[in-house]
């Protein structure tokens, strides 16, 4: 790797890292610890490929990495969490001061992986639907699909909780 | 009304505003490719020298088992050490080695040997149990294929990444994946780490009536528990790994899950079913309702943790049940751990009682009270308010998820210094800092303006360590949580 291509990965690393970072922990709900990991593991491959991608917007490259990555530890979370239990945990009664935003997002936290990242790459990282079905390679109406069928998943959660609690 | 995908985007923003990538990232990703590729390179030149020099000389590991000497062997974290060269005894006891749970031995200089049992996912596969968490300034090196017995296993040798000064050399192998082992040795001992490693051996399971799960017996459970023949579950995670096992009754099942490795005490927290982060002591047991069942949740030892849980019929069993496990019994040396100078880091023995393990703890330190209100942060390897610049600093700090700038900000450290062996020299570590005296060992006090502005306080912990416990900025005004924190270590 030359000096120009060195120089040009830790400019896209400062750029991108921190959004990178919080994609990640989106996606797969883990802690800032393990999600650190995974994007450093996924940053080395892009690391490894960067003379190649770094004029063939290695920004979607990358993302792609990172998600794919995080989807496969959060389906591994999931598992071992399966296991674990032995049986499906139980459901967390929301405290009383739990704000909406944090039962919004705990919500976002409890769709299945894939509808979960749709819904990050569509409202956190402002893809269109185009560019989202293009990462997640899926077909556009995959997408459409899926990022209403976990919108109308929190609403309906959402308005169950709220009459509850009302 | 705000439409939902807005409310989202905010909660996602709020969610993640105060994450941010760390500073040395760059340097960590770029250093692990090239390591990675340099390691490549090695196995390939390594197996290909191999491949003649086998023809030759007989390969380092292809010798027998090594002689079990009787009287002298050592059981914990699920292994049995049965070969310990003469002069070598053992070190203070189990304790956070590099990964997982280590017991070290000593002899005197450079003839030294810690066997480290690691579970989790750092033990996946052979891959994963190279990647050591080495202290600051060490690498492997030299890395090739061995075998120990009949298992496939890596050899190397351990150097300083500034001078290439040795640090000893190291076997690894994998039991099953999710528990491997670690034999590192000084150099004093090069010429027995074959004999060693092949004398560390999967413990023998329970002799205790009884079922067993992943080691520990379940000797008491109500008339007519019947195990289930779909048997026993594993499940792993990053430095802890989970093994469960259910019984049905009449009254429904009970389970009984056994975690090891040390992150496994961080792990447990949620497998108790509590997800609204109650107050709740960390390092003790905790019993609680959830749904219709009864859990209770015991830190057995430094890296063991076992999960009951039963029916809310089944409420008044879970006293004999717990009281009916058989736990693995470590007793300590009664020697005091000396830090060991070539690794600089080793840490002192936990003192006695219950310690808090995993990533929320500094290696060796006993934290019995974890501050409330705060999630672990992030680790540090030095302490701005040091005089000194080459002793070696391992913390670990709790903050409140804020920005430092920001109001609000909170934040607990707690870390070991190493190489302090004495009042004058803890003393002289600090400008400006008062002495004083706390749980009757000398002690120093000072107001960091570089950590935040809190307040600190560090004591002689005896051999050559000493232990500082400091605040942020908003810790000031809550003496009591610092007084609790270093009160609990000492």
């Amino acid at each position: 790797m030359t000096e120009e291509d060195e120089s040009a990965f830790d400019e896209f690393l400062a750029a991108r890292s921190t959004a990178l970072l919080r994609t990640a922990i989106l996606v797969c709900g883990a802690s800032q610890h393990d999600a650190e990991d995974l994007v450093q593991g996924a940053l080395e491959k892009v690391y490894r490929h960067w003379p190649r991608i770094r004029n063939d917007n290695p920004q979607a490259y990358a993302r792609r990495v990172v998600i794919n990555a995080a989807i496969t530890v959060s389906r591994r979370r999931k598992v071992i969490q399966e296991i674990t239990f032995a049986r499906p945990p139980d459901t967390a009664v929301p405290a009383f001061d739990v704000g909406l935003r944090d039962a919004l997002f705990a919500e976002l936290r409890r769709l299945p992986t894939r509808m979960r990242a749709v819904l990050v790459l569509r409202y956190w990282e402002d893809l269109s639907e185009n560019e989202t079905a293009t990462l997640m390679g899926c077909s556009v109406g995959t997408v459409k699909s899926q990022a209403a069928r976990g919108l109308a998943r929190i609403r309906e959660r959402m308005s169950s909780f709220e009459g509850a609690s009302a | 009304m705000p439409r939902l995908e807005d409310e989202l985007r905010l909660a996602m923003r709020e969610e993640t505003a105060a994450l941010f990538s760390a500073p040395d990232l760059t340097d960590r990703i770029v250093r692990r490719a090239r390591r990675r590729h340099t390691r490549r390179t090695w196995t390939v030149a390594v197996a290909a020298v191999m491949a003649v020099v086998a023809v030759v000389v007989p390969a380092v590991f292809l010798n027998g088992r090594g002689q079990e000497i009787a009287g002298r062997q050592t059981t914990f974290e699920g292994l049995t050490v049965t070969y310990v060269p003469e002069g070598v005894t053992a070190d203070g006891t189990a304790a956070l080695g590099y990964d997982g749970i280590q017991r070290r031995w000593t002899g005197g200089g450079d003839r030294w040997m810690q066997v480290e049992a690691v579970r989790g996912s750092e033990a996946k596969s052979l891959d994963d149990l190279e990647k050591v968490s080495w202290p600051v300034g060490t690498r492997l090196t030299e890395v090739r294929t061995t075998r120990i017995g009949d298992l496939e296993g890596r050899a190397g040798r351990v150097e300083s990444a500034k001078d290439s000064v040795s640090r000893g050399r190291v076997a690894m192998w994998l039991i099953r994946p999710g528990f491997g082992v670690r034999v590192h040795v000084g150099e004093g001992l090069a010429g027995e780490l074959e004999r060693i490693a092949e004398g560390v051996l999967p413990q023998a399971p329970p002799s205790a009536r009884g079922d067993s799960v992943d080691g520990i017996g379940v000797t008491h459970l109500p008339p007519g528990a019947e195990r289930l023949d779909d048997g026993t579950d594993v499940g792993m995670g990053r430095g802890w790994v989970s093994t469960s096992a259910r019984w049905r009754t009449g009254a429904g099942e009970i389970l009984v899950t056994v975690l090891r490795g040390p992150g496994g005490a961080e792990a447990s927290e949620s497998f108790l079913g509590l997800v609204a982060r109650p107050p709740w002591q960390v390092g003790d047991r905790m019993r609680a309702v959830v749904g219709r069942e009864r859990r209770e949740l015991l830190i057995a030892e430094i890296g063991l943790t076992v999960r009951v849980t039963v029916p809310s019929k089944l409420g008044d069993e879970l006293d004999g049940i717990i009281a009916g496990l058989r736990l693995p019994t470590i007793r300590p040396s009664g020697k005091p751990v000396v830090p060991d100078e070539a690794l600089c880091g080793t840490p002192p023995a936990p003192r006695s009682g219950r310690a808090l393990s995993g990533l929320r703890a500094v290696p060796g330190v006993p934290i019995g009270y974890t501050p409330e209100g705060l999630t672990m942060g992030e680790t540090f390897t030095d302490l701005e308010s040091l005089t000194r610049t080459d002793l070696k600093v391992y913390g670990y700090a709790w903050h409140n998820g804020l920005d430092a700038t920001e109001p609000g900000f909170r934040r607990v450290s707690v870390g070991v210094v190493c190489g302090v062996e004495s009042a004058e020299k803890l003393r002289a570590l600090v400008d400006g800092a008062e002495p004083a005296v706390l749980g009757g060992r000398p002690a120093i006090t000072w107001l960091s303006e570089l950590s935040g502005g809190g307040p600190y306080v560090m004591w002689l912990a005896g051999g050559g360590a000493a232990i500082f416990v400091g605040g942020g900025p908003d810790d000031a005004g809550r003496p009591g949580t610092l007084r609790r924190v270093a009160e609990s270590i000492t």
